[in-house]
């Protein structure tokens, strides 16, 4: 088997347990979620899978940074990516460490440390690529569109963050809860700024192996910060039984940046 | 030098964007293809070696930024190859 094979089926095995967490959620700890595929399994495995997709995801982007010449202008970019996924990898490591151990999730633990410290390197660096694949010279949208993107989806961002947020920070907890459920939700919205305007880069080279590879990276994106929010409202509300749904959520993520960074690896392969 | 006379111009963006689309996709290969050719001032539908190697000089640096220099010069040296190939048809 090789390894891009592997690769593949730790994929495959990642998809396969958000599905099973979708089961789980619908149908609850009962049938075969009692007797086999306990909640203490599920987190197991999907940690397990988490990690795995991260260190691949940095792997695949330290190498795309490694590959393009030092003058290169997206070597930067490649390397906060790989910083950011990095960063992720080992909050990861330490989430899994006590899922491994005690077969839950702590919150806050050690690892959010690393994952946020992830969130600022993600965001410079799609900003970093956004200038760079503008100033490459292709019909991607001038700089003027993209700080009228950028603005828009700001507001936006702002007046969908207010409603969302002030819950929240009313359900109150311990000040590093509260911190940490303010903190991800906010910086899903500052991503989203980069993000869409990459979308917009990104988008006129679809049908080829560049958009694929960033259709792949920003769905990663999407799904969690989709994930991030739910974990934050799911935590005010207590909803524990839809815990599920979060590591669906990050799992499709971490499968698209494993994916995503893959596919623009394989581009910059000679 | 890609050929020793000139070539018409949609014969040199069909074989360019050829090589470009599995990479930019085949919209962005055209588009960015005609964006750099406007600038060539090109005359009577037809472009010279100078004007051809410029456009592909122009679009392997562009590359650069995703694929790298070294599989730029790649497929830049598989561009001149093909628009050669136009220039030696009967």
């Amino acid at each position: 088997m090789t390894l891009r094979r592997v690769q593949l089926a730790f994929m495959v095995l990642a998809l396969a347990v958000t599905v099973l967490y979708v089961g789980r959620t619908i149908a609850g700890p009962v049938g075969i979620y009692q007797a086999v595929l306990t909640d203490g399994l599920l987190v197991r495995l999907a940690g397990l899978a988490k990690l795995a997709l991260l260190i691949l995801a940095y792997v695949h982007a330290q190498a795309t940074a490694g590959r393009l010449e030092a003058d290169n202008p997206a070597r930067a970019p490649w390397r906060l990516l790989a910083l950011a996924l990095g960063g992720f990898a080992l909050g990861q490591a330490v989430l899994t460490s006590y899922q491994m151990v005690r077969g839950l999730s702590p919150f806050p633990s050690l690892g959010d440390v690393f994952f946020v410290a992830g969130y600022p390197l993600l965001i410079a660096s799609f900003f970093g690529f956004i200038r760079t694949y503008r100033e490459a010279g292709y019909p991607v949208g001038s700089a003027g569109e993209h700080t009228l993107i950028a603005a828009a989806v700001a507001v936006l961002a702002g007046l969908v963050a207010v409603p969302i947020l002030r819950p929240v920070i009313a359900a109150g907890g311990t000040p590093v809860q509260l911190f940490l459920n303010v903190a991800y939700p906010s910086f899903d919205f500052v991503l989203l700024v980069p993000m869409i305007t990459l979308v917009r880069v990104a988008w006129p080279f679809r049908g080829g192996a560049i958009f694929n590879a960033w259709a792949a990276i920003l769905g990663g994106v999407v799904a969690i910060c989709a994930g991030d929010l739910l974990f934050a409202w799911f935590s005010m509300l207590g909803s524990v039984h839809l815990d599920p749904l979060l590591h669906g959520a990050y799992l499709v993520g971490y499968v698209c940046f494993a994916l995503g960074t893959r596919l623009h690896r394989d581009l910059v392969s000679a | 030098m890609v050929t020793k006379g000139p070539l018409p111009y949609d014969a040199v963006v069909a074989q360019v964007t050829r090589l470009l689309a599995p990479v930019l996709g085949e919209s962005m290969a055209i588009a960015s293809t005609n964006a750099h050719g406007q600038k060539l001032a090109i005359q009577d539908g037809h472009v010279t070696p100078d004007q051809v190697e410029a456009l592909v000089t122009k679009l392997g640096s562009g590359l650069a930024v995703f694929v790298g220099r070294e599989k730029a010069a790649a497929l830049a040296a598989e561009m001149r190859a093909a628009v050669a190939q136009l220039g030696s048809a009967p």
